[in-house]
Formats: structure tokens, C-alpha cells, sequence
């Protein structure tokens, strides 16, 4: 799919997009943006961007602690409790 | 307040893994009314939480130990004191934030060093970050998740501190954008526009050289 550059209307959109992506949008306003990115090659490509960003993240979020790490809470929990 | 960790069969164990998909309040009102199992999940949950924030927004090992020690003293004060439980979470992260900026002031006269997230996000597994190979898996699919982690890492190391910690806090620990507002001490609207343009510039980070 060939880009283009955004028009202005297309960049006052595209800054509704995370709105729109976290369903903060009145239902009036996500199908303005809906109808848009459907008609628009640039913003539905940068929808389809930015929702695989935050896909990512979201992937790589609620991380544990290396084993070593953890050991030590560990041992900090165990001294804590055992203060007289 | 003495307590050991006991196990139903009372002998003493390992503190818990805490499970990420705990409930915190609940967690929060059983330690408060003396259960020690509760208790014990929550400082190790409370020191988790201390972990990948001060990796992940501060970026420094050291600190991170500094954070945890400090979750958890705090934790273990507060958890009788803490009037609604549903407000502990906002807490600790604030009480996570304020340790890593304290850390920070203290090391106001060292020389900057510029954090690599590859060393201080961990992989998929848990561990900390290494392409290694894992047994059983499509090593295609394998090579296209580990490079993709590496360029979320840059993209997420080239960002600037708040916006991190925004990014961190609303995608990766999915607190709302109310409980973001009032740890980052912002407004909402406020949240919601550095949060759009982090996702820009982590997009861009993604698509950038491989």
C-alpha cells in the first residue's frame, strides 16, 4: 500500500488515534474516525501501527524479577518478619 | 508485629510468587486483618511491582534494590493503615516513584550514564534479557519476538523519563488513566496526550533500523 502524507485533516485525526485505540471516544467521534481510517490508506495504516505498538508493550509488560532477585525479597520478607 | 510464614501444614516456606493477576485490595484487607499468607504475597507483590518500575523507568540495579527495600518497609507499615485498599496500588507506585527520584537526587553528581533497557527488561521467560536459544519453539517466530522485544527496549530507552513511566504504568502494569494522573501528578487529559505521542514515538522506534 503506497503512503501519503497526512493532510491537515488526516493529523488532527491521527491525534484522536490513542483515544480511539482506549475507547475514550463518544460514540459520535469513534465513527467519525471508524469512517476515516476506512476511506484513508495513510491513517488506516498508522491505526493499524499503533495498535500493534501498543500490542507490544503490552506484551512485554508484567515482567518478573530474575530468581536472584526474588531470592533476595525473599530473604528481605524473612528478616522483616522476624524483627522481634 | 511478628509474624513467620507458615504454610497450612505449618511448616515455614519460601514466601510466595506473588501471581501478577493477584487482587491487590483483597490482598490488602487479608493482610490487614492479620492473615500471614496475605501478607507475605503482598510485600513480595509490593517488591515486584518496585522492581519493574525502578528497571524499567529508572533503569538502574542498584536502585531497583534501594525501591524494593523501600515497597517494602512501606508496605509493611502502612498495610494496617491504608484506609481503602483500593487506593493501594496508586500508592505504592508513588511510594516506587519517589524512591527512584530520591535515588536519582543522591546521584545528581555522577556522571549521567544512559540506561540499556536490554539488560534491565527481562525476556519472555522471566529472566533477564538474553537471545538464547529456547527448546521447542519456532526459532523464526523465536528471532522475529527477540527482535522485536530489542527494538521496544531501544524505542522505550529513548524516550523521556515521564513519558516512560507513563508507558510503563498505563500499558504495561494497565493501571487506568485516573490512577496514572494522580501518581504522575498530572491531569488526565494531561496522561492521555504524553501517552499518544510516547505510542508515535515508539512506533517510530519500531519501525526504525533493525
Amino acid at each position: 500500500m503506497t503512503m501519503t502524507r497526512p493532510s491537515p485533516r488526516c493529523r488532527k485525526l491521527l491525534r484522536e488515534l490513542s483515544r480511539y485505540l482506549d475507547g475514550e471516544l463518544t460514540p459520535t467521534r469513534r465513527r467519525v474516525i471508524e469512517r476515516h481510517i476506512k476511506a484513508c490508506a495513510c491513517c488506516g495504516m498508522m491505526t493499524a501501527r499503533l495498535r500493534m505498538t501498543v500490542a507490544a508493550c503490552r506484551a512485554v509488560g508484567q515482567r518478573r524479577p530474575p530468581r536472584a532477585v526474588m531470592s533476595r525479597a525473599a530473604d528481605r520478607i524473612r528478616t522483616l518478619l522476624a524483627r522481634p | 508485629m511478628k509474624q513467620r510464614m507458615v504454610t497450612k501444614r505449618g511448616g515455614d516456606r519460601e514466601p510466595s510468587t506473588a501471581s501478577v493477576h493477584d487482587d491487590y485490595p483483597g490482598l490488602v484487607r487479608s493482610a490487614a486483618a492479620g492473615d500471614t499468607e496475605a501478607l507475605n504475597r503482598l510485600l513480595m507483590r509490593a517488591q515486584e511491582t518496585a522492581w519493574r518500575f525502578s528497571m524499567s523507568v529508572c533503569g538502574r540495579s542498584d536502585d531497583a534494590e534501594d525501591a524494593m527495600q523501600e515497597a517494602l518497609i512501606k508496605t509493611y507499615r502502612y498495610v494496617g493503615r491504608i484506609r481503602d485498599p483500593g487506593a493501594f496500588r496508586p500508592w505504592l507506585y508513588r511510594t516506587v516513584r519517589n524512591a527512584c527520584l530520591m535515588s536519582r537526587r543522591k546521584r545528581a553528581g555522577e556522571p549521567a550514564r544512559l540506561q540499556s533497557l536490554d539488560e534491565v527488561l527481562p525476556g519472555s521467560d522471566g529472566r533477564m534479557h538474553q537471545d538464547t536459544p529456547h527448546p521447542g519453539k519456532d526459532p523464526e517466530q523465536l528471532a522475529e519476538n527477540a527482535g522485536l522485544r530489542r527494538r521496544l527496549r531501544k524505542a522505550l530507552g529513548a524516550l523521556p523519563g515521564p513519558y516512560r513511566a507513563i508507558v510503563f504504568l498505563r500499558e504495561m502494569e494497565g493501571l487506568s488513566t485516573r490512577e496514572v494522573a494522580k501518581i504522575m501528578k498530572m491531569s488526565e487529559d494531561n496522561v492521555k496526550t504524553r501517552l499518544h505521542r510516547a505510542r508515535v514515538q515508539l512506533q517510530a522506534g519500531l519501525e526504525g533500523p533493525k
